[in-house]
């Protein structure tokens, strides 16, 4: 009776884990799914309208709250790799120091190489998210076996 | 004010009464008072330098183009940031300014009474230019003499395309040019001397630099029409009237010649034509 018990425990912390890698993965998608978004927000806002950066910020909608944490100047709540979320924290912070046409050169270009990031890893990140939970799912069912 | 745009380092070196503020990547700081001009041994490091840039500009340096060309950003409170860097040019005319690599961060300064030396009644009546070099005073001398003129009943008209005179940001007036008192911030000045005569009515206009034929145009139209005109121009002395600037010799019945030293603001020659 105390094996099953166990076994049910694991099960369920294993199954826990899964939701847990998912949900990070899925994540780290929308958090760049975002930067892509407000990268090219502003670049149109500075082409079309000079908006000012505190405008542009206050006016974006990020589907990603992560992502409006960075924007906002503080920590996410969840981890990306720390080099990742150092780089996007230096782009966003020299927004604003050169002239019209250099800044939307350079918003493009990031926005460019956001997107290739996108098409290129996006598709495994949310591949990788299932895969994660159902390993997990596995190793609790493997686990309750052996125990019961 | 200045709290606000400097960073603690570069504040805290600075006394009370700074006029004028000025940073350059990599150099020393310096500063002007009322008693001359001062460098203090502080490097303005890269951080400092980006740092203030970001406040002057709200992380904005591509909204201001037309601001950069013309050399300066106003800020709250009359405030004037001067900006020098690399022009880029587009045909003949300048496009933007990148690659700031100086500030010249000018604060206005109000004494109240300085313009006490000259005798004002209700019917004042003269057309008076105020001559010296940059940051001598003049254009803290022409405020007072607004604030007097205005305080004893007349109207008025102060032509302050940059907002130096009355210290004017989102319509407010954050210095005192009087009671009886009209702004026309922001204007260029060919248009304002045109509005201020056809729809204020004024018994004075009062005009910062005069710097080329929009101001000579609107001085004479003034003249001819009857009212009186209050303005400065950069000189050394009343020999500034030359040039294009002679038409205005008819026109100013009292020039006064300031100087920087011994200190700002010093009158070294007051000329009654």
């Amino acid at each position: 009776m105390g094996s099953i018990f166990v076994g049910i425990c694991i099960f369920f912390s294993a199954s826990f884990v899964g939701i847990w890698l998912k949900k990070r993965t899925l994540k780290r998608f929308s958090f760049y799914r975002s930067y892509y978004d407000f990268l090219s927000f502003a670049s149109d806002k500075i082409a079309y309208e000079r908006m000012v950066f505190s405008e542009i910020v206050r006016t974006f909608h990020s589907e990603s709250r992560e992502f409006s944490e960075v924007l906002s100047g503080g920590e996410p709540s969840f981890g990306l790799p720390d080099g990742e979320i150092a780089a996007v924290k230096e782009y966003l912070s020299g927004i604003g120091k050169t002239d019209a046409e250099t800044q939307i050169a350079s918003l493009r270009g990031k926005s460019a190489e956001i997107k290739a990031l996108l098409d290129r890893d996006g598709a495994k990140w949310k591949k990788d998210a299932s895969l994660y939970f159902k390993l997990a799912v596995l190793l609790g069912v493997a686990l309750f076996i052996i125990l019961v | 004010m200045l709290k606000d745009i400097l960073p603690y380092s570069l504040y805290s070196l600075l006394p009370g009464e700074a006029l004028e503020v000025r940073l350059r990547r990599g150099m020393r700081l310096s500063y002007l008072t009322l008693k001359g001009k001062f460098t203090t041994s502080h490097v303005v490091s890269e951080e400092e330098f980006e740092s203030v840039l970001l406040t002057v500009t709200e992380r904005s340096l591509y909204a201001l183009t037309e601001k950069l060309v013309n050399g300066y950003l106003p800020l709250k409170g009359g405030i004037r940031v001067g900006v020098a860097g690399e022009g880029v040019m587009e045909g003949e005319r300048v496009k933007t300014v990148k690659h700031v690599t100086s500030l010249a961060i000018r604060i206005p300064h109000q004494i109240i009474g300085v313009s006490d030396f000259l005798l004002i009644d209700g019917n004042f009546g003269q057309n008076i230019l105020i001559v010296s070099p940059p940051a001598a005073g003049k254009t803290t001398l022409l405020r007072d003499l607004t604030r007097r003129i205005s305080d004893a009943g007349n109207d008025v008209v102060v032509l302050d395309e940059r907002g130096e005179i009355s210290g004017m940001n989102s319509g407010t007036i954050s210095l005192d040019v009087g009671s009886h008192t009209d702004v026309l911030f922001g204007f260029p000045k060919k248009v304002a001397y045109v509005n201020a005569l056809r729809a204020l009515n004024p018994d004075y206009i009062v005009t910062d630099e005069l710097s080329g034929e929009g101001d000579i145009a609107g001085i004479m139209r003034a003249f001819y029409g009857g009212v009186r005109v209050i303005a400065t121009m950069h000189g050394r002395d009343e020999g500034a009237i030359i040039g294009e600037f002679s038409p205005l010799e008819k026109v100013f019945d009292r020039i006064l010649v300031l100087s920087k030293e011994p200190r700002v603001g010093t009158l070294v020659k007051d000329i009654a034509r």
